[in-house]
This record gives C-alpha cells, structure tokens and sequence, in this order.
C-alpha cells in the first residue's frame, strides 16, 4: 500500500514499526454515555494509561484540549480524535439515571480532519453502523466519505469502527455483517479499522483477510475478569488482528496501568496469558467461601467434566449444599477438600499421604479398600470408585477448574503449608 | 455413536397416573435433529398424541416436562426445563419455562421428557429415583402452600431429590396456577391447573448419570466463550445487578410502562419500582439457578422480616404500576401470596387491573365486591384480593378466572379487556412498542413476552413506534428463542449470546452438524410452525391473532407515542407472508415440506 508520507509517518506513530503492532486506548466516553468514574477520573487514569505503555489513546476534542498535555513528549502515547458523536448508549436502558434518553438514533460529525490536525492528532477515529436501516447506513457512509477526502488531503491516518448495531443484527448475520462491514470501511478509506470481535477465530481471520489494514480489536464492557479480555485479545491475535483499542476494560480496571501492560505483553512481547498471570508458587489448597456463593453449581459440573469427560454432578470434589433462602444467610454452603489431612492420619497403612507437591497422593498397591479415609473427610468430598479405591480432589494438577469456573469469587486458592509429610506424624 | 453419548439420555418417560403404568422409550435421531429437544419435542408430542378439542382437564391432556441437549452440560443457565401441555387458560398450546434445579436433576435422572397422562385415584406425587419411578400417596400434602410442601418434601427426601410442586391455587385447578420449582415457576397459562387435574402434588427427583457430548473438549471451549461474552456484556451485567426490573425506568420513559390496566404508559413513581432502589432499599442477596453465571434472582427482606423472592419487572409492572400502585411492601407481600399459594402474578395482577377499571367505570356493584373498594394506587386493597384469589373464595373467584371470563360477565368491558386469546398481557404497551404488539397478537400462548417480542426495539435496537420492518423483526426474535427454549437454555442468555454461540454449543454436543446458525434458526422455525398447527387444528383462526380494542383503537393519550394506536393488519398480513403461512396464517404445503415437517407430523 503506498500512503502519502504524512500518514504513514503518523500511522508509525500508532502502530510500532518493527512489529506493525498497537495497543491503544479508548478513552472517548464521556460524550456519549453518562460519566462514570472513568470519565471523571480521566486524568488520573490517563497517566496510568502512559505509564503502562500504551502506543496511543483515543480522545474527544474537548478532553484532547484540557488534558491532552499528558501525553506530550517523544515517547508518549499518540493522540488520536473521535471525530464524529453519536448517541447509541443513550438509546439504550443503561443511562436513564444521568442523562435525558433519546429515541431516535443519531450521529454527526463533530469535528474536521484539520482540526485534530492542528490538535497534534496522529489520526482520527469514526463509527460506520450498519443494519439499523438503509437510511441510517447511508448518512454514514457519507460522513464517512467526507472523513476520507479529508484524511487524504492533510496526510492524517482515518481509522474506522464499524459497528453492527439494530436488533436484525442476529447470531445468524452477525459475523457476515462485521466481515461485510469491514470491508466497506476500507473500501471507503479507512487506514486501519477498529472493530469488535466476532467471537471466533476463523470467522475473525475471514475479516482480518478480507480487510487488507491494521485491524485493532475493541472491547466493549469491562469483564470483571481482567483475563477475559485478555483471552479475547489473545484470540483475535491468533487470527491476525494488529492490536487492541480498549476501552472500558482499561479505564474501569482495578489497575489500569497493570492492565496496559499486560496488553503490551501480549500484543508486542509475545507472552502468552498463562505467562502473564504466571504459575502459583509454592503450596495452595481450596477454600470455599460461602458467602459469596449464589449456588450456581458450574464449579461441580467443571469439575466432574474434568474428571470423567461427562457432565453431571456425582463424585464432584466440590459439593454445594442449598438451604432454602428463609432461613439465615449465606444459603450456600460450599464444601471442599482443605488437605486438611485428615484422611491421611485415617489411613492405617500409610497408603494416603500429602506428598512433596502439596498435593493427595494414594499408592493404590497398599491400600486395602477398607474406606476409613472416606469416612474421616469432615467435607464428604473423597468417594470410592467402583473398585473401592478413593477418589479425591486433586488440584486439577494445578489449574484447579471449579476456581476456574467460579466468576462468584466463592472458591479461592489459599498459600497452604504441608502438616504431614510421607504418612502420619 | 447414540443419542445418549451426544447430549441426549435418550429416554421419554411415560406415567399414566390413572392406571399407573410406567413406560420408556427413546428418541429418533432424524426427528430430534429436525426439533433439538425441549419445546420443539413437545410441540411435536401435542400436535401427534392429542386428539382435535382436548378438554385440558382431560385425564388426556399429557403433562409434559422437557430438557434438551444442552442442559445439565456448562452451557450457560442449563438448568432450565419446560412444561409443554393444552392452556386450560387459551385452549393454546401451552409450553412455560422455569429454572430453578429440577430440570438439571430431570435431565440427570436419565429422561429427556416426562409425559404424564391420566388421573390419579387420590392426591398423588411421583418420586423418580433414576430408573426407579414410584406414584405415591400425597394426601399429607393437601392443601400445603407451595413452601409448606418444599420444607416437608427436604424432609422426606433430603437435599438431593428436586422438586416441582403446586400450590392450593393448582390444587384448585384454578386457571392462573402455575408450577413452582424452588424459587422459580412456570408461571403462566395455568400449568399448575393441569397437574392439579391430575391429582398431582408433586414431582420429586434424583439423578445420578452424567450427560455425554459428541466433542467435550470443543464444546467446553465454545461454552467457555458464551461464559465470557455474558461476562462482558453490560446488558448481563445490569441483571446481574439490579435483577429483571433495572429495565422499569427505561421502559417507562419511552411510555410503554402499563399504568391502570394499560390505560397509560408512564407511571409517576417509577423510581419506586426501578431494580437500583430495590437494590438499595430491599435486596438481600442474589441466587443462581443451575449452571447460570447471571444470577438474577433477588432475595428481599420486607420491613417486618417476611423474605421473599424479587420482585421482577413483570411483578412490579403487574401489581405495581398497572394497579397504580407504589407501595412496595405490598408489592412485596403480593409476591409472597402468589408464590405461596401458587399462583401466576402477571395474570392475576392484570385481573385486579381489570376489576379496578370495572369499578372506576361503575360497572361493578358493591354487591359483588366482599366489600372491597378496588381503587387504583390501594396496596391493602391488593394484599386482600391476591389473598382472595390464592383461596379462590368470593371475589377472588371471579378474578382467578382471568380478565376473558371476567369480560364476557360485563357487557361493554371487552374494550379494555386486556388480554390476547384469553392470555393476560405483559408488561410492555402495545401503543408504545408496536413489534411487541405484534408478537402478543401471534404468540401461540396468547399475549407473551417471551415467544419472540422484540423487546430490543424498546432498548434502542429499532424505532418502536414504526410498523416498518417490524414482522421481520419479530420473526427473527421468536426463531432464535424458539431454538433458546428446544435447546433448552434460559431466555436472558440473550443479554449476551446470540445464535451463533448456541450454534457453536449445540453442535459439538449433538454431532448434528448443522452448517450454520441459520440451520439452527431453521429449528426454531420447524418448532414455531408445529406449535401454528396444533392452535389452527384446536379451531384458532388468523381473527384471533389480534388486540384489544384499547390497543386496537384507544389512542394514547400521553406520553412518546401520544395518539398511537397499533396499526395490526399490515404487519400480521406481512409476517404470515414471510413465514410462508397463507393470507388466513395457515402454514402452506410447501412451507411444511420445505421444513421437512410433512413426514414427522401424524
């Protein structure tokens, strides 16, 4: 592709030259939906955000002007402008607290290609929706074409976010219409695009193929679960994306800056999230904590699943007990095994110990079926296979799946020391 | 490789209460790939084992109690099971959904369906062991609330054995009854009527197999990813936060929150109402149904202690702002009456709606009243009748009846008779939202919410006050929900998921390889179709897919759709068209071969 020399000089600016790569945050909120902490606290998070490490960060005029200051420098972060305004969030249920709500859906642009010029812009960002109706696709298309011409004549870099928005969007169009879409935006002028994740790699490849320019992957609600977004981010990679723009997931996170690094681990330092989240040292056990427990009973299924290859709930190493919600609070009350050892103190022939790993560990030759480590387990988490041998929690081998599963923060790993060692005391 | 090892147990189980024969059978693979499960199988055991006006009383009428390939696996909410049987309420087919643990622990026993037929001698439940299926007396629970009956069921049974029970209200046969399971219910259409006329209680059950998929690995994987699309969305997010009524404030502002009897669209004191301030003021905590990462259910906690489970959008919209009222203990109270005594709150709430119309109209006598005063806005007034309709003594006789029967007693009251095929309306205005109205017009429940209102356009998603465009919209809403509840997940997976992630679950479950989610959405078309056929053979016609007069001809009088009314014809007339149904909304030859229907109907 050949650019005239001030777009690519600025697209350098976005996307590091020696990997083509881009972590960038969106950080234009405040105008189109009601300011939450994030917005408010921007300038805070802002230099966390460049501390992080970030290539750049998307802004409104306004917020460009007052902090945009920030970010000066020759390593800092590069500018980009949300150009255009819409209303879509307002559309929605989520704001009626802060804002008056609006029925029809609009979207104008908000400010010229030279005036983020003159900002120290290196580009411009701007929506392009498609399926809410022909009419509304086509007032976009034209913004959006004048975005273009405007773009080529002063050399700055347009990145377009198409979004499939209106409810004919379905499970059964969804993908087409992103691939279709991103197509277009090209076809249009984009230089780079910036677009949600269709949620599976192949369909993403097709649009990250079809669309011939840097595709940034975006990432919509923030997941309480930082490692959501980073599975999300790892995927689209796998599927030839060039990096990220997020958004909420960044500027809502408990850390944001702890947040941008991750992401610049990801997308420029080759690190895989099991690298990012690291291994737990040392010795861990379970503990189930039963107040924050809703009774969902995804961490029994997981955890059977992991063990036989079937979904059920017999033999789970976790067990949930249901009290009818009358009585007192917590109705849950979640049983694991704490290798609190007793069952190896149970074990008359030493076949049952904690071993170097910190984990169960039985020598099936001594043991004689006799079940007194079953009986002395004070949680009933230990059960006899159909040979009578017991069958017990064993970590998952280290990835212990009902934790996993757990978005209820109701099963937690906790440092734990080895009381016996080899057999009884 | 068999149904069984592919997410299905490969069993129906059949009880006849009357002779107390119990049967199994299994599946056939080319009519489970064609309908999936859940309300596709019992829209198929309706239409082919029922014979042409079916009393619903009728020791005939089979009970159906149905799970579907997904259910008991990660997939997300997979606890979720259907009741498919004949409305007592419509004369419809009825299919309701509940949560709750008994569809996981049905599905784990080993059946895909229960059907139950026939008449037991005396007041009866079923206790399924797995295999073991024993019909034993209940005489002891006769006459027990719905929680009464949970406490002495764990009792007898333990915390292993789920249960679904009915209440006085189903014992009754009164036409609202539903079926309740823990703390969620198959609230509407008069489910728990049927069990009543069976003479049975209740359902208790265990099970110990475990569900086998085609590709474990692959499917965890895609489950995984419907997990963390729920995870990051914020629709999700706010139902997990502020339970189904976070949506009251939006709904009201764009006027399509029922106010007395759906006279109005905005209620002043939706703030009262709104999920925030029952987070704020009432809410204990939240409780999952199996497998579900939302967690939707509130647990409140009233001012004198009373705990109760919500309330949710429809509570608040039913005996909340449709009765005028604010008052949230009684609001909460109210709950508490239909949850005990078993009965549906959108029906009952609409009926009081109705009463407090009649008497507004003076169309009423006092004779008639027990010496109530039913005026708008009253929460003792409300308190009192619920308690009536629970016990089904004097007026709450007349109201358990529904808001159709009611209106054939008063002359002139069909105006403002707010029900569809005798199914009372949910909670969103049909002036104000007009792909909603079209769906309360087709369901084939009668006035739902759930089987394909596109909801969306009230969340931004479309203009709500056009026509245009409208019978497409709701078309693809009620193929994907069809395909929601055959598969069977929870209707609100939609806040997250669409079919393009069911699709990626259900086929490494199943092995039906189906090409793409538009196959899927072709299930959901083949179960919509069979239900069309089962109302058109029971006599229903294209003139009872129709409205209110109120939303037919009333324009409204305030509020964003100010002077609407609903505009019906052209968007029924478009929508038979794009389903391939003739100008009277029957299916054409074509159509049912097309949906390779023809061979699998009798």
């Amino acid at each position: 592709m050949i650019l005239s020399s001030g777009k690519q000089q600025r697209l350098n600016r976005i996307f590091n030259p020696k990997d083509g790569r881009a972590v960038m945050v969106a950080a234009d909120h405040g105008w189109m939906s009601d300011p939450t902490a994030n917005v408010i606290y921007l300038k805070r998070i802002l230099k966390q955000v460049v501390d992080g490490g970030a290539d750049g960060v998307l802004m409104s005029f306004g917020t460009a002007q007052r902090i945009g200051n920030l970010m000066r420098g020759k390593d800092s972060p590069a500018l980009l402008i949300r150009a255009d305004w819409m209303n879509l969030p307002r559309l929605g249920g989520a704001n009626v607290s802060n804002v008056l709500p609006v029925n029809k859906f609009k979207k104008i642009a908000a400010s010229r290609a030279k005036d983020a010029l003159h900002m120290g812009a290196s580009g411009i960002t701007i929506y392009y929706f498609i399926g809410y109706s022909d009419e509304f696709e086509a007032i976009n298309l034209e913004q959006a074409a004048i975005f273009a011409k405007e773009c080529r004549k002063v050399g700055l870099p347009l990145i377009i976010e198409p979004m499939a928005v209106g409810s004919m969007i379905t499970g059964v169009n969804i993908a087409e219409t992103l691939i279709a879409s991103a197509r277009i935006a090209v076809e249009i002028g984009a230089d780079a695009l910036k677009i949600p994740y269709t949620e599976d790699v192949e369909s993403f490849k097709k649009l990250v193929d079809q669309a011939g320019v840097p595709v940034l992957v975006l990432g919509g609600a923030r997941s309480k679960e930082p490692r959501d977004a980073l599975e999300l981010v790892d995927e689209a990679l796998r599927a030839g994306a060039s990096g990220t723009v997020f958004g909420r997931n960044v500027t809502k996170a408990k850390d944001p800056e702890k947040m941008v690094r991750d992401l610049v681990d990801l997308v420029h330092n080759g690190k895989s999230i099991d690298e990012i989240f690291g291994k737990k040292e040392g010795f861990y056990r379970l503990a189930g904590v039963s107040a924050n427990c809703v009774g969902c009973e995804l961490c029994e299924l997981a955890c059977v699943a992991e063990h036989t290859g079937q979904f059920g709930k017999v033999h789970s190493f976790i067990q949930i007990d249901t009290k009818p919600i009358t009585e007192k609070f917590p109705t849950h009350r979640v049983r694991v095994c704490t290798l609190c050892g007793l069952c190896v103190e149970a074990c008359p022939e030493d076949a049952l110990i904690i071993n170097e790993k910190g984990r169960l560990q039985l020598f099936e030759d001594k043991c004689t079926l006799c079940g007194l480590c079953i009986e002395a387990c004070p949680f009933d988490v230990m059960y006899p296979d159909e040979n009578g041998l017991p069958l017990f929690c064993d970590l998952c081998g280290g990835d212990p799946q009902c934790v996993r599963w757990c978005k209820y923060d109701a099963i937690e790993l906790r440092p734990f020391k080895p009381k016996t060692k080899g057999g009884k005391k | 490789m068999s149904l069984r090892d592919r997410g299905y147990m490969d069993k129906i189980l059949r009880i006849d209460l009357s002779t107390g024969k119990i049967e199994t059978e299994n599946l056939k693979e080319n009519v489970m790939k064609l309908i999936l499960g859940g309300r596709g199988l019992g829209n198929l055991i309706m239409l082919n084992e029922t014979k042409k006006g079916m009393d619903p009383f009728s020791p005939e009428n089979p009970l159906i109690f149905l799970v579907g390939p997904l259910n008991g696996t990660l997939a997300p909410t997979s606890t979720k099971f259907a009741v498919v049987t004949k409305s007592p309420l419509t004369g419809t087919i009825l299919d309701s959904y509940s949560g709750g643990n008994f569809g996981m622990a049905m599905k784990f026993a080993g059946y895909d369906a229960i059907i139950i037929k026939g008449k037991a001698p005396e007041l009866s439940l079923i206790e399924i062991d797995n295999d073991s299926v024993k019909i034993k007396s209940a005489n002891h629970l006769k006459g027990k609330k719905v929680s009464e009956t949970n406490e002495i069921l764990r009792n007898d049974y333990g915390e292993e054995f789920k249960s679904v029970v009915i209440g006085p209200a189903g014992e009754r046969m009164s036409l609202m009854s539903g079926i309740f399971s823990e703390l969620r219910t198959n609230g509407r259409g008069g489910t728990g009527a049927v069990m009543g006329s069976k003479n049975l209680k209740a359902i208790v059950i265990r099970g110990t197999y475990s569900v086998k998929v085609m590709d474990k690995k692959f499917f965890t994987e895609m489950a995984w990813i419907s997990h963390r699309m729920l995870r990051m969305s914020s629709e999700t997010k706010r139902l997990k936060q502020y339970g189904t009524s976070n949506i009251v404030k939006f709904i009201n502002v764009a006027g399509a929150f029922p106010t007395k009897n759906f006279q109005y669209g905005q209620f002043e004191h939706d703030e009262k109402l709104w999920g925030e301030t029952w987070a704020k003021e009432y809410w204990r905590n939240s409780e999952a149904c199996g497998g579900c990462p939302i967690s939707c259910t509130k647990v409140a906690k009233t001012k004198d202690g009373l705990i109760v489970d919500g309330p949710e959008y429809e509570t608040v919209y039913a005996v909340g702002s449709n009765l005028g009222i604010s008052d949230q203990e009684a609001i909460l109270k109210a709950v508490e009456i239909s949850d005990e005594y078993g009965f549906d709150i959108i029906s009952s709430g609409n009926a009081i709606g109705f009463l407090m119309e009649l008497y507004e109209k003076g169309m009423i006598g006092d004779d008639k009243l027990d010496g109530i005063k039913p005026i708008w806005g009253d929460g003792e007034v409300l308190i009192t009748l619920m308690e009536k309709i629970g016990k089904g003594e004097g007026i709450g006789a007349l109201l358990e009846k529904g808001v159709k029967r009611m209106s054939e007693m008063f002359p002139g009251s069909e105006k403002f008779a707010m029900h569809v095929k005798g199914m009372e309306m949910p909670g969103y205005l049909p002036r104000a939202s007009k792909g909603v109205a079209l769906s309360y017009a087709i369901s084939e429940r009668g006035a739902c919410h759930l089987h394909g209102s596109p909801l969306g356009e009230l969340m931004g998603g479309a203009d709500p006050l056009t026509i245009k465009d409208k019978a497409e919209l709701f078309k693809v809403t009620q193929l994907d929900i069809a395909v929601i509840d055959s598969a069977i997940l929870c209707y609100f997976v939609k806040t997250g998921i669409t079919l393009k992630e069911i699709w990626e679950m259900v086929n490494p479950v199943t092995g039906f390889e189906y090409k793409s989610p538009r196959d899927l959405e072709k299930v959901g078309e083949r179960v919509t179709n069979l239900a069309r056929l089962f109302n058109l053979r029971e006599g229903f016609t294209e003139k009872d897919d129709t409205l209110p007069e109120r939303s037919l001809h009333e324009p409204l009088i305030e509020g964003p759709a100010k002077g609407h009314t609903v505009d019906l014809e052209p968007m029924k007339k478009r929508y038979y068209k794009i389903m391939g149904w003739s100008e009277d909304g029957i299916p054409t030859k074509e159509t049912l071969e097309r949906l390779e229907l023809s061979n699998i109907i009798k």
